[in-house]
C-alpha cells in the first residue's frame, strides 16, 4: 500500500513544555480518507500545519508524497504544496471576487493560466458540486457553498493529497453530510483526503471506524488533548 | 515562481483603493527629499557654495552675420560642455562689462571651463576676438537660521515619511487581507507575503522622486518669477548630477524602509 503522508512519532511542545502532540503515528495510503478526531485544542490544526510545514516538530517525522518536510528548502516546500491541496479554517476566499475569480487568482498565482488553468477550474468546480455557481460573488453564497467553494480552492490544481481543517464546523449535520459525499467522491476520484473535525459522531455516521493495527483506506485516527510533563 | 508578477500587481492594483494614505506618503517622500535639496543649495555662511565668482566669455562678432547663422551660433556654443547660459549683446551694453561691438556673452558654469570654451569659440567663423571677465556673484542673502530650518524640515519630513509610510503600508496590508490569506495557504512564507509591501514602498518611492524632480524642473523653469528663489535658480544645474544620482535611491529607500515597517506585523486575518 503506498502511503502519501506517513506521520511517525511526531512530538511538538510549546515553550511552556505543554506538548501539544505526543508521539503521535499514522499513516494516510495514497488512495486512502482518513478522519483526525479530536477536542478543541488537540493539537488538529497543528497536525496539519506541521504537515504543510508552516511549523517544524519537536521530534519525529513526516513524509508527504515520501519527502521529508522538515528538510525541504522553502523552494521545494512550495513546489511540494502544489500537490497538497489544503482548506483552512477559517476559509481564506476573496469576498468581493466571484467564485471563478476566486480560482482564477490562486490559479495564476501558481503560474497556470489560458486553457490549462481553465481546465484545472472546470474540474475544481465540477469535484465541488459548484459549477452552476461559477459567476456568482462569494458575498452571495451560502455557508455550505463557500466551505465548497473553500474546497474547489484547495482542489485547484489537481493536488495529489486534500487537507481539511474541519470544513464541517458549525455546521448542520445535513450540510455536514454534503461535505463528507463531496470528500468521498475526491477520494474515488484518486486523492488521499485527510479531514479534521470535533465531532466524533460525523464520520461515525459515514461508516468511518477507529484506526486499528492492520492497514486501512478509511479510518478515524484520535487525538487526546496535549500533556504538561 | 512565476506567479509572483501578477500577485504583486494585482495587490498594487487593489492598494489604489485607499488612495488617500498613498497620496499622503508620496507627498511626505517628496518632502523629504526637496528638504535634502534644499541644504544642498542653502548657503553656509550668506552665499552659495562655490558661487564667489561667476565667469564669462565675451566673443566678438564678425559685423555682418546672416540673422539665421546667429540663431544657430547661440544654439551651438550653449551646447558646448562647460557653458550655462548665451546672451547676445549690443554696443553700448554693461553687463557684465562695456560692450564695444555685436558680441555674445557666455556665462561658464565655473572659472575652470574657460580653457576649452574659448578654444571652441575662437574656431567659429564668426567671432572675431574673445575676451575673458569675471565677477563676484551676487550671493543669495537669506536668513542666518535658514540652514538650521532646512535641517528641522528635513528630520520632521523624514520621520513624516517613516511615519506616513508605516501607515500607508499597514492600510495596504488591510485591504489586502484576503489575498494574503490565500497567498499564505499556496505556501507563501513570511518573507513573501512581504514583497507586496516592499514592492508598494518601491513604487511610492519612485513615484515620490518623480513628483520631486517635476517640481525642481518647474522651479528651475519658471522659479525666476518668486523673488524668493531667484537668487537660487541659476546654481540648480549644479545639483542636477546629485539630484538625477541620489534623488531615486533614496526615494525608493524612504518608501522601502516605510513598507518595511508597515509590514513587521502582518494582518492577523491573513
Amino acid at each position: 500500500m503506498r502511503v502519501a503522508i506517513q506521520v511517525s512519532e511526531v512530538r511538538w511542545a510549546t515553550e511552556d513544555g505543554v506538548y501539544v502532540l505526543d508521539n503521535v503515528s499514522f499513516g494516510l495510503p495514497h488512495d486512502g480518507f482518513v478522519f483526525v478526531v479530536g477536542p478543541p485544542a488537540s493539537g488538529k490544526t497543528l497536525l496539519l500545519r506541521l504537515i504543510l510545514r508552516e511549523e517544524v516538530p519537536t521530534g519525529g517525522q513526516i513524509l508527504v508524497l515520501g519527502r521529508n518536510v522538515a528538510r525541504l528548502s522553502p523552494r521545494r516546500c512550495r513546489e511540494l504544496r502544489k500537490r497538497m491541496g489544503y482548506v483552512p479554517e477559517p476559509l481564506r476566499l476573496l469576498s468581493d471576487s466571484t467564485v471563478t475569480g476566486n480560482l482564477s487568482y490562486k490559479l495564476r498565482v501558481l503560474g497556470y493560466r489560458g486553457k490549462e488553468a481553465e481546465e484545472h477550474r472546470a474540474r475544481a468546480l465540477e469535484l465541488a458540486g459548484i459549477a452552476s455557481l461559477a459567476q456568482e460573488r462569494v458575498g452571495e453564497l451560502g455557508e455550505l457553498e463557500r466551505r465548497k467553494l473553500g474546497l474547489a480552492l484547495a482542489l485547484c490544481p489537481e493536488p495529489a493529497v486534500l487537507l481539511c481543517d474541519d470544513p464541517f464546523r458549525e455546521l448542520p449535520p445535513q450540510d455536514q453530510d454534503a461535505l463528507v459525499h463531496i470528500l468521498s467522491a475526491v477520494n474515488t476520484s484518486g486523492m488521499a483526503v485527510l479531514a479534521t473535525t470535533r465531532d466524533p459522531g460525523l464520520p461515525a455516521r459515514h461508516g468511518f471506524g477507529p484506526k486499528g493495527p492492520a492497514p486501512a483506506l478509511r479510518y478515524v485516527f484520535s487525538l487526546r488533548p496535549g500533556v504538561v510533563r | 515562481m512565476t506567479g509572483i508578477p501578477f500577485a504583486l500587481g494585482h495587490a498594487l492594483v487593489r492598494s489604489l483603493r485607499r488612495p488617500g494614505a498613498l497620496i499622503l506618503w508620496v507627498g511626505a517622500v517628496g518632502l523629504a527629499l526637496f528638504s535634502g535639496m534644499a541644504l544642498l543649495l542653502l548657503p553656509a555662511r550668506g552665499t552659495p557654495r562655490d558661487t564667489a565668482v561667476e565667469a564669462f566669455l565675451v566673443a566678438r562678432l564678425s559685423p555682418l552675420p546672416p540673422e539665421e547663422r546667429i540663431a544657430q551660433l547661440g544654439a551651438e556654443i550653449l551646447s558646448m560642455v562647460g557653458v550655462a547660459q548665451v546672451a547676445y549683446r549690443f554696443p553700448g551694453e554693461t553687463d557684465p562689462v562695456p560692450i564695444s561691438g555685436r558680441s555674445v556673452v557666455v556665462r561658464l558654469s565655473s572659472p575652470a571651463a574657460r580653457s576649452e570654451v574659448e578654444r571652441r569659440l575662437k574656431l567659429l567663423a564668426e567671432v572675431v576676438g574673445v575676451e575673458y571677465a569675471q565677477r563676484a556673484a551676487a550671493g543669495a542673502q537669506v536668513p542666518p537660521a535658514s540652514r538650521i530650518v532646512a535641517v528641522g524640515a528635513l528630520v520632521v519630513a523624514l520621520v513624516l515619511a517613516l511615519t506616513l509610510g508605516q501607515r500607508g503600508a499597514a492600510t495596504a496590508g488591510r485591504v489586502w487581507g484576503e489575498q494574503l490569506g490565500l497567498l499564505r495557504t499556496v505556501g507563501w512564507g513570511e518573507g513573501l507575503l512581504r514583497l507586496p509591501f516592499l514592492a508598494l514602498g518601491g513604487a511610492v518611492g519612485l513615484l515620490a522622486t518623480g513628483l520631486f524632480l517635476a517640481v525642481v524642473w518647474a522651479l528651475w523653469m519658471w522659479g525666476t518669477a518668486v523673488p524668493a528663489l531667484v537668487a537660487f535658480v541659476p546654481y540648480f544645474p549644479r545639483v542636477w548630477p546629485t539630484l538625477l544620482l541620489l534623488g531615486g535611491p533614496v526615494g525608493v529607500a524612504l518608501g522601502l524602509v516605510g513598507a518595511g515597517l508597515g509590514a513587521l506585523d502582518l494582518p492577523d486575518h491573513s
